[in-house]
């Protein structure tokens, strides 16, 4: 790291002079808060310390230090709430991350259904100024700590997802800055004083650059806001919790929100009574949730999570389990019709209620995670962290075989990975229409173990080359290495990449590691 | 159009190579086929291709896209043959690549998805979902026009509440850029993928060539896709009686049920839509002009002007709003629905339209919105049909930007013909989204079109210098409208050279970069 040399100390005082010394830090302490996260990858990568962590004020600031590295050629990334910092943590000399924490303005229209955020919002913000408007919107497994703006143009697997989709398709006008330090509004943002903020036109929908089943990681510019759809939200305006978390409990009026648990002898049994589900187009949520998850949300320590998983508490009593909240849109009668055709389904697919002990032993305190999440964040207490081998987001009926050649790999590496009895979380979207299947698994957090998950994810990666699978782990492998594999996609990707971001200095080498590209090209010729 | 030119002899020859010599044509009489459609613009500015070419497959596609760029002439794609204006030709050596032959089509029932190649037509995929309980919405267009074509084109569907936008619904695309590359986005650039998924590996790619009005052919042709079903709760045979224009089509009432309600302001109708939405009830809800009423309605000429005379659909049918009940899951859900849909017309004081008016027109036009048989015709009263302004923004912008439309058309009316002020109100996801359309008729003279086409250049200088987004004044060119709305025109000029470094794919349409750098110079 040239703390010291020129290049460093010019670049310094140019942000300085950008955004004034309060928000530009270039302290070795403050770089070392951003150099890891919970991941095995990050733990192993520590090392890599940023030059320069900048909080800029506004949209303008986060074109002024663009321009600059464009100028003095220095590579930054961007982060929201912090997650998922192997893709954006420091790799190269004079590093700059972009923390925007200051740009936290959220604004509601209530009668056309959607907010403008910035990205520090979180979701819990967006979430609870929603709802006092009746409104809401889907938050994810990460939690609602995470910035609602991150979390719509990456990765998106959200609670509410079976009703409102994958998180990307309710991005609506987009302020967005290009690597090149160019600003770029699209849809109703590019029409100053427009009240409506749309995604779409003039010319090609230019958002769709920018998500993706991973997103671009940064590495295409800065988004720095983003209108985003809300949904009706049938329930109070505040939402209801008793106690402090993790013995904290949150019951929705039941006669507008109602939980169904019920289990099936198979896999393949539980799915086919979810599709059935999603046609008859009822509930506000639909999962099919692993015994660990029951596990991850319910236990208040770590002694508890293991004395009940040894008990095998959990898989005897919510395997193969498909879990429904009924939501009363329009009335009470809503849910009271939609339960008489849930319970028909039960019955025909021949699923069977969890027992009451059970389900009040887990439901009141955390079924409504998946529709506001104060939990996911504690899902690395059990061991020390946890890691995910498989994310696909495919069919229902991709599931099974997903999961199948996740479980496969996992086992391989098990110890050191600890045990979570094969997970497998499905997620419906949109009615079924699609579902993403997730392994994941606790680990503990020293480097040795951490380098085992990493061979586990490395070698998930390269299974899926083998197979043609496409699934989040391969997403965020840098095009370049997995494109060939898949349509030569990197191709046009890399033209992208060279429009928009000349000089190469957005997040060079995560999404497409240009320069490793051109070299490969040249040895060839 | 130099026919007998050296370079048109070599480009003939060279697609007659690639296809054979049926399937390609530089035969003036089929080259006047290609030169216009219903639209004012094309009847002014009509202009014959030098080639038509009919591929078979996206291989195919792929060597006249390479001829072109080797021999740099320019071509453009067609679907089934609408908005001619925007795919004629305006340069010499002009190709339009003609996908009739491209019509195959496989479901996936299970996963409720259709792959569909260029030339399927809505109806088709329409007709075989529905036998599998699947459907897909089908636009004012009509459902003889190209299915892919509309889901990346100005979707805007009869059950757009429900549906969407139909580009929200486009799953894996196979898609040949201007190049000649091949592109296969999501499951499809897997081998041997079952499913069809539109995002990944990387940034999705589709939003390229999809938007309000699309990329018109101008960054590659689109040759296959695949496009999201929904549940279809009806018989698996669209119901008809009769031979259009005297068709009938009744749907199970246990299952679909039409309540057409009125109110005394367009502004009440608007707060209306708000509430149904927010119930999350119904599978259809529109906002229809009176004018509507009569065009699906009307089986002749005659019998459509004697009708709008006598006022009979303005005086029954203003600030209308319809809705159709579907019972997705049962007959229950539908009663359900209805007894809210009842207290929401109570509570905001709406009026049932009487039974026997609703009975003229309802089992005759209303399931047209399900799957359309009629817009084709709508050009008989007057010959053609233009529309002074189709904002996509929600459903207040709609209410808003009316009244400067109707402005406009007023100063042009006649030569265009009554409407009664349109104002068509499609909301989409749930009232989420709207679109606002001023649709009317005219004559198809070349002096009436003049005026019409002046009509619109007034309207798109009106968007441009308010800032709004329509239909409309997306179809011009970007470096044209580019600064008024952010300067897009500058990303997409990047986007375009770098996919079309000949700019040979329909060049001057989504943007005119030969006009743009002139002008930079």
């Amino acid at each position: 790291m040239p703390l010291s040399d020129e290049k460093h100390r010019l670049i310094y005082d140019e942000m300085v002079n950008i955004i004034g010394a309060h928000y530009v830090s270039d302290d070795p302490v403050v770089a070392q808060a951003y150099s890891r996260d919970f991941y095995a990858v990050s733990t192993l990568r520590r090392r890599n310390l940023p030059e320069f962590i900048v909080l800029p004020g506004n949209a303008e600031d986060v074109q002024q230090i663009m321009r600059l590295a464009n100028r003095y050629k220095f590579p930054f990334s961007v982060i929201g709430s912090g997650f998922l910092f192997v893709l954006f943590g420091a790799i190269r000399p004079y590093w700059c991350i972009i923390d925007t924490k200051r740009m936290n303005g959220l604004e509601i229209d209530e009668k056309n259904m959607y907010s403008i955020i910035e990205p520090y919002v979180t979701h819990a913000q967006l979430h609870a100024e929603a709802v006092k408007r009746g409104l809401h919107m889907g938050i994810p497994e990460a939690g609602s700590q995470a910035s609602s703006l991150a979390n719509h143009v990456f990765q998106g697997l959200q609670g509410t997802a079976y009703r409102t989709g994958y998180a990307a398709r309710n991005i609506l006008g987009v302020e967005w800055i290009l690597p090149n330090g160019e600003i770029l509004r699209t849809g109703s943002l590019a029409i100053p004083g427009a009240g409506y903020y749309w995604g779409e036109g003039p010319g090609p929908d230019a958002r769709a650059i920018l998500r993706g089943a991973a997103g671009h990681l940064g590495a295409l510019g800065v988004i720095t806001k983003l209108a985003v759809k809300l949904y009706p939200w049938p329930g109070p305006s505040v939402f209801p919790t008793e106690g402090i978390a993790p013995d904290k409990k949150s019951e929705l009026p039941p006669e507008r929100f109602k939980w169904y648990l019920f289990t099936y002898p198979t896999f393949e049994q539980s799915i086919e009574a979810m599709r059935e589900i999603g046609k008859a187009e009822i509930g506000g949520m639909l999962h099919r949730w692993p015994p660990v998850y029951f596990n991850w949300w319910w236990a208040k320590s770590k002694e508890e999570y293991w004395g009940t998983w040894v008990d095998e508490y959990w898989h005897k009593n919510v395997k193969n389990c498909v879990s429904v909240c009924l939501w009363g849109f329009a009335s009470e009668k809503q849910v009271e019709y939609e339960e008489k055709v849930l319970k028909q389904i039960i019955e025909e697919t021949g699923g069977n209620l969890i027992p009451d002990e059970v389900y009040k032993r887990w439901a009141p305190y955390t079924a409504n995670n998946w529709i506001r999440d104060t939990n996911g964040c504690r899902m690395m207490r059990p061991s020390g962290t946890f890691s995910t081998n498989v994310i696909t987001y495919d069919t229902l009926d991709d599931c099974h075989r997903s999961l199948q050649s996740g479980w496969e790999v996992a086992d391989k590496y098990s110890p050191p990975i600890l045990d979570s009895e094969h997970a497998d979380w499905v997620l419906a979207y949109d009615f079924c229409h699609f579902a993403s299947a997730e392994i994941d698994f606790p680990h503990e957090k020293t480097d040795e173990v951490c380098q085992v998950a990493v061979d586990s994810a490395r070698e998930t990666v390269i299974q899926d080359m083998k197979e043609q699978v496409v699934q989040f782990t391969t997403c965020v492998a840098p095009a370049n290495r997995i494109g060939t594999t898949y349509a030569n996609f990197h191709l046009i990707v890399a033209r992208i990449k060279k429009a928009l971001d000349p000089n190469n200095v957005a997040n060079p080498t995560r999404l497409i590691d240009i320069e490793r590209m051109e070299k490969g090209e040249r040895e060839i010729k | 159009m130099p026919l007998s030119d050296e370079k048109h002899k070599l480009i003939y020859a060279q697609l007659v190579n690639i296809l054979g010599l049926r399937y390609v044509s530089d035969d003036p009489a089929v080259m006047e086929a290609y030169s216009r459609d219903c639209y004012a613009a094309s009847v002014i500015r009509r202009r014959s291709p030098e080639f038509i070419v009919l591929p078979e497959s996206t291989e195919d596609v792929q060597r006249i896209i390479r001829l072109a760029n080797r021999y740099e002439f320019p071509f453009s794609v067609i679907g089934s043959g609408l908005f001619l204006p925007l795919v004629q030709a305006v340069a010499d050596y002009w190709c339009i690549i003609d996908p009739k032959r491209m019509n195959r089509i496989e479901i996936d029932e299970k996963n409720m998805y259709a792959v569909i190649e260029t030339n399927v037509t809505h109806a088709q995929v329409h007709a075989e979902g529905m036998k599998r309980g699947l459907h897909v919405g089908t636009p004012e267009a009509g459902s003889q026009a190209s299915s892919l074509a509309n889901t990346i084109w100005a979707g805007n569907q009869g059950t757009g509440y429900r549906t969407g936008m139909a580009s929200r619904n486009l799953l894996g695309v196979e898609w040949v850029l201007p190049s000649g590359e091949i592109l296969r986005t999501g499951s499809l650039s897997v081998h041997g993928e079952g499913h069809w998924w539109g995002e990944g590996p990387g940034p999705d790619l589709r939003g390229l060539l999809r938007s309000i009005s699309g990329h018109h052919g101008a960054l590659g042709v689109v040759t296959r896709i695949a496009v999201k079903l929904y549940p279809w709760p009806g018989p698996s045979v669209l119901p008809t009686e009769g031979v259009a224009p005297d068709k009938k089509c009744e749907l199970p009432l246990q299952r679909f049920k039409w309540y057409l309600f009125t109110y005394p302001t367009l502004e009440k109708v608007t707060e209306v839509m708000y509430e149904i939405g927010k119930s999350e009830i119904g599978g259809l809800v529109h906002h229809w002009p009176t004018i509507y009423f009569g065009w699906w309605w009307a089986k002749s000429r005659e019998e459509y002007w004697d009708t709008w005379i006598d006022e009979y659909w303005q005086k029954n049918f203003k600030h209308c709003i319809s809705v159709c009940l579907w019972g997705f899951a049962s007959e229950k859900q539908l009663q359900y629905e209805e007894k809210v849909l009842k207290q929401i017309i109570e509570d905001t004081g709406g009026k049932l339209i009487p039974d026997e008016v609703c009975q003229r027109w309802v089992p005759y036009a209303a399931n047209n919105w399900v799957r359309d048989t009629n817009a084709c015709r709508w050009m008989r009263f007057g010959g053609a049909i233009g529309n002074a302004h189709t904002p996509f923004d929600s459903i207040d912008t709609a209410l808003d930007l009316f009244p400067s439309a109707w402005e406009r058309l007023d100063k042009y009316t006649p030569p265009a013909l009554d409407a009664d002020h349109s104002d068509w109100i499609l909301p989409f996801d749930f009232c989420h989204q709207a679109l606002g359309g001023v649709d009317f008729t005219f004559e198809k003279t070349e002096e009436v079109c003049k005026a019409i086409v002046a009509c619109m250049g007034e309207l798109i200088r009106y968007d441009r210098q308010n800032s709004i987004i329509s239909l409309t004044s997306s179809m011009a060119p970007l470096n044209v409208v580019g600064r008024d709305f952010a300067n897009v025109h500058l990303l997409v000029a990047k986007i375009k050279k770098a996919l079309d470094p000949n700019n040979v794919a329909n060049p001057t349409r989504l943007i005119d970069i030969e006009k743009m750098e002139k002008a930079n110079k």
